[in-house]
């Protein structure tokens, strides 16, 4: 079953929910704070789920969406799931690796290789 | 002392003030719009957007403590080899020495703390005035090859 929120996307492949973004730059306030609510409303609803946060279409975030995502992975870890993430463009894996998060998250290429 | 260079005035140079983080996505993106026109490329622009972003909401939120009644100063000269956007709040000011490093493992995956780091890490030349209440944000632009002439050490007051 698939579902769609006003900032993120959510599908189901095989055993994996794969969340997506609607919005190209994950910046303004307003927006990551709704975005926040709606992951962790997925997680919360689904212990013990293996997700996938697909960047594909993402240009931009910053350091308040790095919060949400840490904020993430951790609720999706206390419920023994897996966060793995995918399709990240270049400048924001730069945002990841300043910040040493490129240790903390599981990144992959593309999909099939995060679904593999 | 300043001494006015002709490319001074070649630069688009404006200031504007906000007192809101509502206002943060206009000034922001005007910068960006004007470093396009500059020629700048993808990166560096990511890189200012970013750094304008973290420092702005720095600014709103820990500079003036989200009070509505004070103000935000945003200075910026920008040409098509070098951005510089200056931000100034009316706060305290703090010890920019003192913020926690957001890469040590104690520090690693908490929620917040990771503004200033992206700033020097994306920027060329990050300085913090005495008062700590001003950051001055530098970017070269790669697409021309432009590079600083030596390190910088201009203080901001």
């Amino acid at each position: 079953m698939d579902h769609e929120t006003k900032r993120i996307t959510v599908d189901t492949k095989g055993d994996y929910t794969v969340m997506g973004f609607r919005d190209a730059d994950i910046l303004d306030q307003v927006n990551i704070h709704e975005m926040g609510k709606e992951m962790y409303a997925v997680v919360e609803g689904s212990p013990g789920i293996k997700l996938i946060v697909d960047f594909d279409g993402v240009r931009f975030l910053s350091s308040s969406a790095l919060g949400k995502l840490i904020s993430l992975k951790r609720k999706v870890e206390e419920t023994s799931g897996t966060l793995k993430m995918c399709r990240i463009k270049p400048e924001i894996m730069e945002v990841f690796r300043i910040t040493k998060l490129d240790t903390v998250f599981d990144v992959y290429p593309d999909l099939d290789a995060a679904m593999a | 002392m300043f001494v006015v260079t002709e490319q001074d005035l070649q630069r688009k140079q404006r200031s504007l003030s906000i007192s809101e983080k509502s206002e943060v996505p206009s000034v922001r993106e005007r910068i960006v719009s004007l470093l396009v026109g500059l020629g700048y490329g993808q990166r560096d622009v990511f890189a200012v957007r970013l750094a304008t972003e973290e420092a702005l909401l720095n600014a709103i939120e820990h500079g003036n403590k989200k009070d509505k009644g004070k103000k935000v100063t945003v200075a910026y000269a920008l040409d098509p080899q070098r951005s510089e956007i200056t931000v100034t709040d009316e706060g305290e000011g703090f010890d920019p020495g003192s913020i926690p490093d957001c890469t040590a493992d104690d520090n690693l995956t908490k929620s917040r703390g990771r503004g200033i780091a992206l700033m020097r890490g994306f920027m060329d030349i990050v300085e913090f005035g005495e008062k700590g209440n001003t950051v001055r944000l530098v970017k070269f632009n790669s697409a021309r090859g432009a590079k600083p002439a030596g390190r910088e050490e201009a203080r901001v007051d």
